[in-house]
């Protein structure tokens, strides 16, 4: 977004406040989701990053009311969405679409590819002539020929195919913000060019805010405009992508950028100790990241790092941050006490 | 095994052709495949999505699609033994055994009404007699290895209660609890973070270090390749279009598909791509067997023979194959 954009478009589209979710109780209790605020722009691509069971998911799925959260909003436009999508009306409904990140499962695998497609349509009244010629240009979008699969069922094409078969759906209702959950983590690198590419056009054509869960950097640093970095249900990093991945100003960035292959790169030191990650059943005190940081002190382990603006749109929630280190002489102060 | 098994391969796959029937419509999915694999040899396997890896290492271990009949061609050997010639009951019985399989969809492949530990355990007592404690003990220490937190507590929740990361580090610790001869996987980090990624391959190095397995890594992930895999296959539309060893065809791809392929890898460093380098076009229906060569209509060096003759396979160098007419042009010019 440009520094002349007007005021309207200024207005989120989407924004997440304060999210907190749950799973189960007692001592079973998941924190999957531990305060995590965002906010979207029309025509803003939103990437979210973090290991596996960080709770991009969870956020996802809290956006699209398919979780309750036991905290916090969320805001289409600016106002305030039923936690449960069946008390959401249905215009809302077709407004925040998402690509799961199963896509088998998430196809009715009883209907046709082309049903499946067609779905949101009729639901939205669309006539049947109408919606036949909506699919095929649906499914030519994303490098499908509708003749060669749009009869099969989801089990009967491929992994990738499914994939992009969910992707159309999607996108069959023109939604404004489209979440897409590892919605191209199934695809060879070449279809997944065509589909980023795709993507990238629809968001720039009709605005739409894109918030897009991957864990592929390289995918992060070409598609999106803004990258946030989740560990455990908490933001470590926002920020500008290329200034995050060139950047990074929190440990775990660090160490997820460095733990990228490249073709022809060795792959480098880890940048972290080889600690489990901790049980996301233990209600998270400190910072989430201490067991495993080379940098972490006795104060990590005392107070949770609040996110803290370090730049005009960066944020970063760590108590020794890499850009003040590598600015400092004594990166550390050894006052601080013995890593936790 | 045979009595000679340091000289059995792991997997000897001869001209393998699968075609999928259902009503009237036949899919020409794989149109003659031939791979080898030697113990402790780990190959990678990229290509096209819907070119037929995953159909490829289905058919290996037995699996055939629900609805359509399937008619197969060729040989398949795993550890020695005919795939192709055992019946579903002795597939059945030797699951897990000669090989196994992590799939590209974790959730698939378990099941959602039983407790993790239960299935691991499951792979484990399949192939040897374990008392149930110790089997409940290497559960946990599998779900440890594999990176999954609190193995204790986590072995004992339901597939529903896991993150898509999570699950799939399960279905690794299900497949490798049997210690099979071959393991085919199937995209099994697509769903991981890097560092996970990272500690999954490593475990799945260490297992074939260890125990000679045979490892099929299908993949999307040509960076992850380099470390991980002795040779790479490149397949577009149910063929072989180059195969050689990894670093080579990385570097120096021979086959013009595998080199859209490699100019499409999203970048980390260097200019920012809005506009990523695709192939242009899309695979060709699989209604029919493919005339010439199936990367033809999308090919930048195409010639007319390409698209009804069959192209050779040309060495290139020592191990290093592509299937291409125009390579086999170079070739001759340069002898
Ligand atoms: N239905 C559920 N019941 C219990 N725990 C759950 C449930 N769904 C998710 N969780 C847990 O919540 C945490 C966050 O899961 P989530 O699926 O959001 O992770 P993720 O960041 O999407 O991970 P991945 O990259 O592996 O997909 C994990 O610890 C997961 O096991
Ligand atoms: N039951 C079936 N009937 C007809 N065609 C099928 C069936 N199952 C798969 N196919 C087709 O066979 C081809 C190969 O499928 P396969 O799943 O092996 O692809 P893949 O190479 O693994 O792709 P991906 O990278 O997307 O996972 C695809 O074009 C698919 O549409
Ligand atoms: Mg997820
Ligand atoms: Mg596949």
């Amino acid at each position: 977004m440009t520094e002349s954009t007007i005021a309207a478009e200024d207005i989120p589209v989407l924004e997440v406040t304060d999210l907190e979710v749950r799973f189960g109780s007692g001592g079973a209790t998941v924190y999957a989701v531990n305060g995590v605020s965002l906010s979207m722009r029309a025509g803003e691509t939103l990437a979210l990053v973090g290991e596996s069971g960080s709770g991009k998911s969870t956020i996802a799925k809290a956006v699209v009311g398919l979780v309750e959260p036991a905290a916090g909003e969320v805001l289409l436009r600016g106002r305030t969405q039923a936690a449960q999508r069946v008390h959401r009306d249905k215009a809302t409904r077709a407004d925040i679409q998402m690509v799961f990140q199963n896509p088998v499962g998430s196809l009715n695998p009883f209907m046709t590819v082309e049903q499946n497609i067609a779905e949101p349509l009729r639901n939205r009244g669309v006539g049947k002539a109408e919606r036949g010629a909506r699919v095929r240009e649906l499914l030519d979008m994303v490098g499908l020929d509708a003749d060669t699969v749009g009869a099969r069922r989801p089990g009967q094409i491929s992994g990738g195919q499914a994939q992009r078969v969910s992707i159309a759906r999607a996108l069959a209702t023109e939604p404004a913000v489209l979440i897409a959950d590892e919605a191209v983590s199934a695809l060879d690198v070449s279809v997944q060019a065509t589909v980023l590419n795709v993507l990238r056009r629809i968001v720039d054509q009709q605005n739409v805010a894109m918030l897009f869960i991957s864990h592929d950097l390289a995918v992060v640093r070409n598609v999106s405009d803004t990258v946030a970095v989740l560990h455990l249900g908490q933001l470590c990093e926002i920020g500008p992508t290329e200034a995050v991945l060139s950047a990074p100003a929190h440990h775990y960035t660090a160490a997820l950028r460095a733990a990228v292959p490249e073709p022809g790169v060795p792959l480098g030191d880890p940048g972290m100790t080889d600690a489990d990650p901790p049980s996301p059943r233990i209600k998270p005190t400190g910072c989430s990241f201490r067991d495993r940081c080379l940098a972490a002190t006795a104060l990590c382990a005392a107070e949770r790092p609040a996110l803290t603006m370090v730049g005009p749109d960066r944020g970063v929630a760590c108590h020794h941050p890499l850009e003040r280190a590598a600015r400092a002489a004594d990166p550390v102060p050894s006052t601080l006490g013995a890593p936790a | 095994m045979t009595a000679t098994a340091s000289e059995t391969l792991a997997l000897e796959v001869r001209d393998l052709e699968v075609n999928f029937v259902s009503g009237e419509t036949v899919t020409y999915v794989l149109e003659g495949v031939s791979l080898d694999v030697r113990q402790g040899e780990a190959v990678g396997i990229v290509g096209e999505s819907g070119s037929g890896k995953s159909v490829f290492a289905r058919t290996i271990l037995g699996i055939r699609p629900r609805g359509s009949v399937v008619d197969i061609h060729g040989s398949i050997r795993v550890a020695g033994a005919d795939q192709l010639a055992a019946t579903d009951a002795e597939i059945r019985s030797r699951a897990g055994d000669l090989a196994s399989m992590i799939y590209q969809d974790p959730m698939s492949s378990l099941n959602p009404t039983v407790r993790v530990w239960r299935q691991i355990v499951e792979a484990i007592t399949n192939r040897r007699r374990v008392r149930r404690d110790d089997a409940r003990a290497q559960a946990v220490e599998l779900l440890r290895s594999v990176g999954v937190p609190d193995p204790e507590a986590r072995a004992m929740a339901y597939p529903g209660e896991f993150s898509g990361g999570m699950l799939q580090r399960v279905g690794i610790a299900a497949a490798i609890a049997s210690h099979p001869d071959l393991l085919l996987a199937d995209e099994p980090t697509t769903a991981l973070d890097v560092t996970v990624q990272r500690r999954v391959l490593d475990l799945l190095d260490d297992v074939r270090a260890a125990s000679g397995m045979g490892l099929v890594l299908v993949t999307h992930d040509l960076g992850l390749l380099a470390d991980r895999t002795d040779r790479t296959v490149v397949m577009y539309a149910g063929r072989i279009m180059e195969t050689g060893p990894t670093g080579i065809v990385a570097s120096t791809p021979a086959h013009p598909y595998t080199r859209g392929l490699l100019a499409a890898i999203p970048r980390l460093s260097g200019p920012i791509q809005r506009e990523l380098p695709a192939i242009g076009g899309s695979l060709p229906p699989l209604s029919a067997p493919r005339a010439g060569c199936p990367f033809a209509a999308r090919c930048p060096v195409v010639q007319e023979r390409c698209f009804t003759e069959r192209p050779p396979a040309v060495t290139v160098a020592d191990g290093h194959t592509a299937h291409c007419w125009a390579v086999a042009d170079d070739q001759e010019a340069s002898r």
